[in-house]
């Protein structure tokens, strides 16, 4: 699945280390080692961004670990995707956001 | 330390219906395999053949004593891939009978040459060959480090399922 | 000696009993369905297995765990301990790998497996696993059970053995997992409570499961060449092709293309 030039650029400006894979009809973009927002335990990781509907969400973050952050989250999504363990706590955004957009709404409930 | 080899019966049909073409010159036609690798272990390792490039016709020698003789434009161009992707490379011919198929001595030879050659070009990955039969497939390969991996299985996967033993 | 113990069964074909030893078959899940596999698998003369459970016996398991004892439920042994005993009763020499756990955290021994049998509650599980086995080219055969309480109705007992075959319809491509139903499983964070399980019908799963498996590796029916949904109506005793099958895509699997196998490699974007 081709994701548009424009959003993957915009994407860059702020995640520089972005790949892609594909697994099970889906492609999912990970973003290396990127910085969590001010408060969080770890403060850097992996993330992966679905940005296609799965299990009900219209897009989803997985984190490599499970995040200590100032709000009390409900990590219930743990999957396995493109050989790694992935955590992702219960959080449902709009559908029809560019890729960044997903990113940061994603990662609010972590501020 | 074990080869597992895992080739797609819809591929493994149509690289063998490619291998049984007539040549006008050759016995026997040959081709190169790229594989995709893994490991299940340190002592296990994984290939999954995908790609096949053919060897084109005109780079076939008129040999007598070989099944199948090619010029070094056909294993540069294999190189090229080989370098390019970094995946693993295999060569691979034909043997015209059903049960598992075994190398020749020269088999052997050609293989052992190829692999130093590929270990060249994309270090750090498993190369080697592979022969078909009709219904079969035996592997010979090499790691690395320029050991030969003596035990594994080869498997062809679909249907019909075909468990192998063989790694010569 | 050997001969003579799989003397009844020479009728494979007189290679197979040597694909049977040489295979390496993954159990996830030894549960009421897992059990009866791996009970089926050792009588058969599988010997190297690898073998997946996170849980210990429990009480309200024994209706159902074919091989665990009322002592394993009073001194909380590891469902893997039974497996391990039942295998090795019958196959001293077994090549056993074992994790108490579940597969996600010890994935390795399964990609080395040529043929991996499920029976994991979920269908995410399910959903995962399938596409470990698509990664490393394994054919993965999945059962479960299930039973619906329909009002004044009898409860409806139905179960399916479903394979998932490299190259051929995955479970999307059957209908078997559906997004609606993942979606509906998220939604309960993946618990949705015991589920019934009884070891009459868990055992007419596991046997034609092990029965699919064993005409896979040695092609004894020389008829094995398409995909396999099987339903199984717990009321009526029968077990037959799901209607979907009718429905499986002819074509390649879009979800799973021939060449997404191996270490998932990333592309820089």
């Amino acid at each position: 699945m081709a994701f548009a030039d424009d959003e993957v650029e915009e994407l860059k400006q702020i995640y520089p280390n972005v790949v892609a894979a594909g697994e099970g009809g889906i492609t999912y973009i990970c973003l290396r080692d990127i910085a969590l927002p001010v408060g969080c335990s770890p403060a850097r990781m992996d993330v992966l961004l679905c940005p296609f509907e799965r299990e009900g969400y219209s897009s989803r973050l997985y984190f490599a670990e499970q995040v200590q952050s100032r709000s009390s989250l409900n990590w219930n999504g743990t999957t396995r995707v493109l050989e790694r363990n992935w955590y992702a706590f219960s959080w449902k955004v709009v559908p029809g956001l560019r890729l960044l957009q997903m990113v940061q709404e994603h990662l609010r409930p972590l501020r | 330390m074990n080869v597992i080899v895992r080739i797609q019966r819809q591929f493994f049909a149509e690289i063998l219906t490619d291998l049984r073409r007539p040549h006008p010159v050759a016995f026997e036609r040959a081709g190169f395999l790229f594989a995709k690798r893994a490991e299940a272990s340190p002592s296990d390792r994984l290939l999954f053949p995908v790609e096949y490039r053919s060897i084109e016709d005109r780079n076939y020698l008129e040999d007598g004593s070989a099944g199948a003789t090619f010029n070094t434009a056909a294993i540069r161009a294999a190189m090229q891939v080989c370098r390019t992707t970094g995946l693993s490379c295999l060569q691979v011919h034909a043997h015209e009978h059903e049960g598992v198929p075994h190398f020749s001595q020269i088999d052997c030879k050609t293989i052992d040459e190829l692999s130093e050659s590929f270990r060249v070009v994309a270090p750090g990955q498993v190369h080697g060959g592979l022969v078909f039969s009709l219904d079969h497939v035996t592997a010979r390969v090499w790691t690395p480090t320029g050991e030969r991996l003596a035990q594994g299985r080869v498997s062809i996967v679909g249907f019909p399922f075909c468990l192998g033993p063989v790694v010569q | 000696m050997r001969n003579e113990r799989y003397s009844r069964q020479s009728f494979l074909g007189p290679n197979a009993q040597g694909v049977i030893e040489r295979a390496r078959v993954g159990v996830v899940g030894l549960g009421g369905g897992g059990s009866h596999v791996v009970q089926q698998l050792a009588h058969v003369g599988f010997r190297n297995l690898v073998l997946y459970d996170p849980d210990l016996v429990e009480y309200s398991n024994l209706n159902r765990l074919v091989g665990a004892s009322l002592r394993d439920s009073e001194k909380r042994a590891t469902k893997i301990e039974v497996a391990r005993r039942l295998v090795e009763s019958l196959q001293p020499e077994a090549m056993l790998v074992t994790v108490k756990g579940r597969w996600q955290v010890e994935p390795g021994p399964l990609r080395g497996c040529d043929l991996v049998f499920g029976a994991v509650d979920g269908l995410n599980e399910r959903g995962e696993l399938e596409i470990c086995a698509r990664r490393f080219m394994t054919p993965y055969i999945d059962i479960g059970l299930g039973v619906k309480a329909s009002g004044r109705e009898a409860p409806r007992l139905t179960g399916q053995v479903v394979l998932s075959m490299p190259g051929s319809p995955c479970f999307r491509c059957l209908g078997f997992l559906r997004e609606e139903d993942l979606a509906e499983e998220a939604a309960l964070y993946g618990d949705a409570g015991p589920r019934p399980q009884v070891v009459w019908a868990n055992g007419v799963l596991a046997s034609t499961a092990v029965g699919l498996a064993v005409d896979l590796l040695t092609d004894w029916t020389l008829s094995r060449r398409g995909p396999v949904y099987l339903s199984y109506d717990g009321n009526t005793g029968v077990v037959a092709p799901h209607p979907r099958l009718a429905y499986a895509p002819k074509g390649a699997c879009p979800h799973f293309p021939p060449d997404d196998v191996g270490d998932p490699s990333f592309i820089s974007l």
